[in-house]
């Protein structure tokens, strides 16, 4: 990847879920912390006890940012918190497809750095877990994620309309643009 | 805008039917209750057969993390309602067993103190009593607990990360709600009799200890332990299914939570009812 190789982590079971799901706001599980609701998916999948994934999980949690919050309880943290800690939750399990619903929307400027800096940085040696192949998100709005190198689509009444790249995506109807893009309409 | 208020949802109306109309409306609404309750226990049975077939296959492959959440299960439900089920079996042992001793012994009829008391309080009031403990000390908060999670989306989060819920959530309660009415019943019941013994001492009894435990072991038959144990894991069974069910069987918002919680209580009283009648039924035939 990127002239790096990286070796892939091992998946955590064998039932484990290859797709996950990010939602917004996180849904993590409001009776454990942070570090139970990392830890929880991996011990299910392996059959373990908590101890057996401490410190996974701390890596995990330092390589998210979330290091000083592993004993809080969701409730006691902020919403960007939560949905990094969902997003941590997820590559907990080693995706190969990660859905990602709206994970700009009510997050400050600072958030919004830190997911497309996630998102786009390449890996580093120290993290625990590699981004997957592919990532999906659904959003309102494209502008903060419009790169060379993803593709679009649109999901309207129920069907789904492929609109390619970047380039692709400037050709298509103005209509569209300024729905997808909030384009000013044009000067009459 | 008056009329607009009026035909909003849970506004009370007053029709003006006259009253062949009312009792139409009367037997409607029984039968769709009716029909609503055999669909309930025809999905409670469903979801009964699903958890016992998913703590039957998949246990295994999770039980380094169920296990502790059983035993943790067990001490919630069970250990920690000890205090307050001696309290209970005190008051019980004073209300029932000190007053029934006390009155039998004045008319003269002692032989008859051992089979009243296991009649009564081993038989009908001990198991019930645990029963209702459990349910609103341990059943309310599982359905308030299960039905805020399904609420806030928790259920589907766990789904999505390939945990089965039944397995994490359900199975874990129900063993554990089970077997602490188990033992609370067994609990309650000594410790309502010895309780009771001790208040007709209280009031000058003329019956010694040994008497009275002696008409307590003659009228205890192998049918009443078999049943006991029974009848109390049959309401431990009822509890934690009735609350789990009401919590996750369908799609909720969080304003509903209250609303199903009552609905669990009442589904719970009504069904360790119709199981104390069924037992009355089996107690008769033995």
């Amino acid at each position: 990847m990127r002239g790096r190789t990286h070796s892939r982590p091992k998946p955590p079971g064998r039932a484990a879920s290859r797709r996950v799901r990010v939602w917004r706001r996180g849904r993590l599980f409001g009776h454990l912390t942070l570090a139970q609701n990392l830890a929880l998916p991996l011990c299910y999948h392996r059959n373990c006890r908590p101890d057996a994934v401490e410190v996974e999980v701390d890596r995990l949690l330092a390589q998210f940012e979330l290091q000083p919050l592993a004993l809080r309880l969701p409730g006691q943290v902020n919403g960007a918190c939560r949905q990094r800690a969902a997003l941590a939750r997820a590559m907990a399990l080693v995706p190969e497809v990660l859905f990602l619903d709206d994970p700009l929307a009510e997050l400050n400027t600072a958030q919004v750095h830190w997911w497309l800096n996630w998102l786009g940085a390449p890996p580093r040696p120290t993290d625990v877990r590699s981004r997957p192949a592919t990532i999906v998100v659904a959003t309102d709005d494209l502008r903060p994620w419009l790169a060379d190198d993803r593709q679009y689509a649109l999901l309207h009444d129920g069907r789904w309309q492929v609109l390619g790249n970047r380039d692709q995506l400037a050709a298509s109807p103005a209509s569209l643009r300024r729905e997808l893009l909030a384009e000013p309409p044009a000067p009459r | 805008m008056a009329k607009g208020i009026a035909a909003a949802p849970g506004w009370p109306r007053v029709d003006p039917r006259p009253a062949g109309a009312w009792m139409r409306s009367s037997l409607r609404w029984a039968g769709g209750w009716l029909l609503a309750a055999a669909d309930t226990v025809r999905r409670l049975l469903a979801f009964s057969l699903i958890t016992l077939g998913v703590a039957a296959t998949r246990y295994r492959s999770a039980s380094a993390l169920i296990g502790p959440l059983i035993l943790q299960q067990v001490a919630t439900a069970g250990l920690r309602l000890l205090p307050i089920t001696a309290v209970i079996a005190a008051a019980m042992g004073w209300a029932i067993v000190g007053q029934t001793v006390a009155l039998l012994t004045q008319v003269g009829v002692q032989d008859l103190i051992g089979v009243a008391m296991v009649t009564a309080v081993v038989r009908e009031l001990g198991p019930l009593a645990t029963a209702l403990l459990v349910l609103l000390r341990v059943g309310v908060p599982t359905v308030v607990q299960l039905g805020t999670a399904r609420a806030l989306g928790e259920v589907e989060a766990l789904e999505a990360l390939g945990i089965d819920p039944v397995l994490l959530l359900v199975v874990p309660r129900v063993l554990g709600m089970t077997v602490a009415v188990f033992a609370l019943t067994a609990y309650l019941v000594v410790g309502a009799l010895v309780a009771g013994y001790g208040f007709a001492f209280l009031q000058d009894v003329p019956l010694t200890p040994g008497d009275y435990f002696r008409q307590l072991a003659l009228a205890l038959t192998w049918q009443d332990f078999l049943l006991l144990g029974l009848k109390a894991v049959s309401f431990g069974l009822v509890i934690a299914l009735a609350t789990c069910f009401q919590g996750l069987s369908r799609a909720l918002e969080l304003r509903e939570v209250a609303q199903i919680t009552g609905v669990a209580v009442v589904a719970s009283l009504l069904g360790c009812v119709v199981l104390d009648a069924l037992f009355i039924v089996l107690y008769l035939l033995l």
